[in-house]
C-alpha cells in the first residue's frame, strides 16, 4: 500500500491527477470514500453514458474485467476489506488518461477476463504515458 | 469528427451530492487520469 502510494505521487508528481468514475448511485462516493479512504475526486455515472462513450464495452476494452482495477483503487488507500458490490455488477471498465485539448494520452485495457494489470503495471502505464508520446495500447 | 474525448469533454458526471460536473473540466488545466470501475466492494 505504501508503494502504491508512492506510484499515486508519480501521477501528481507528474502533474496529473486520478479520478475514480463509477455508475453507482451518487450515495456510493461516500461508502468508498469510507471503505478506501480515498480523499481524490470520486463521481458516477449512473446513466452509464459515460461509459459508453469512453467506449469501454466497444473494442479491445469489451473483455476488460474492471475488478482488478476496483481492487487497485482500494489498495492506493488503505486495505482489501470485502464490502458490498455497488452500481451495475455487470459494466464493465478501464483506464482512460485525457489531457488538455481533450487529448486521449493512454489507456488501459486486459487482454481477457482474469488477466489483470498488477498496479505496478497501472501505475507506470500511467506514468510513462504522461510523459511520453502518445501510445494507443492495442491488444489482439 | 469529434474524438471520444470531445464527447467525454460534454458529458456530467455526479459528485457524492448529486449535483452535475462537466467532464472536461477534470483535464481542463492538467492531464486526468480516469478510472472507471464498477466494483466498489
Amino acid at each position: 500500500v505504501v508503494q502504491l502510494h508512492r506510484k499515486i505521487d508519480l501521477i501528481r508528481n507528474a502533474g496529473a491527477e486520478l479520478f475514480v468514475i463509477g455508475n453507482g448511485s451518487p450515495s456510493f462516493v461516500a461508502g468508498f470514500r469510507d471503505e478506501t479512504g480515498w480523499d481524490g475526486g470520486v463521481f458516477t455515472d449512473p446513466s452509464l453514458k459515460v461509459f459508453e462513450a469512453a467506449q469501454l464495452e466497444r473494442g479491445v476494452m469489451k473483455t476488460f474485467d474492471p475488478r482488478a482495477l476496483g481492487k487497485t483503487i482500494k489498495a492506493f488507500a488503505r486495505g482489501h476489506r470485502q464490502g458490498r458490490t455497488q452500481g451495475d455488477a455487470y459494466q464493465q471498465g478501464g483506464v482512460l488518461v485525457i489531457a488538455p485539448g481533450n487529448e486521449v494520452r493512454w489507456q488501459h485495457v486486459s487482454k481477457r477476463p482474469g488477466d489483470n494489470a498488477s498496479a505496478e503495471s497501472i501505475a507506470a502505464g500511467l506514468t510513462a504515458g504522461l510523459t511520453a508520446e502518445p501510445q494507443p495500447q492495442p491488444h489482439p | 469528427m469529434l474524438s471520444r474525448a470531445d464527447d467525454l469533454a460534454t458529458m456530467t458526471v455526479l459528485d457524492g451530492t448529486g449535483a452535475t460536473i462537466q467532464l472536461g473540466t477534470l483535464w481542463r488545466d492538467k492531464p486526468a487520469v480516469l478510472a472507471f470501475v464498477r466494483h466498489f466492494g
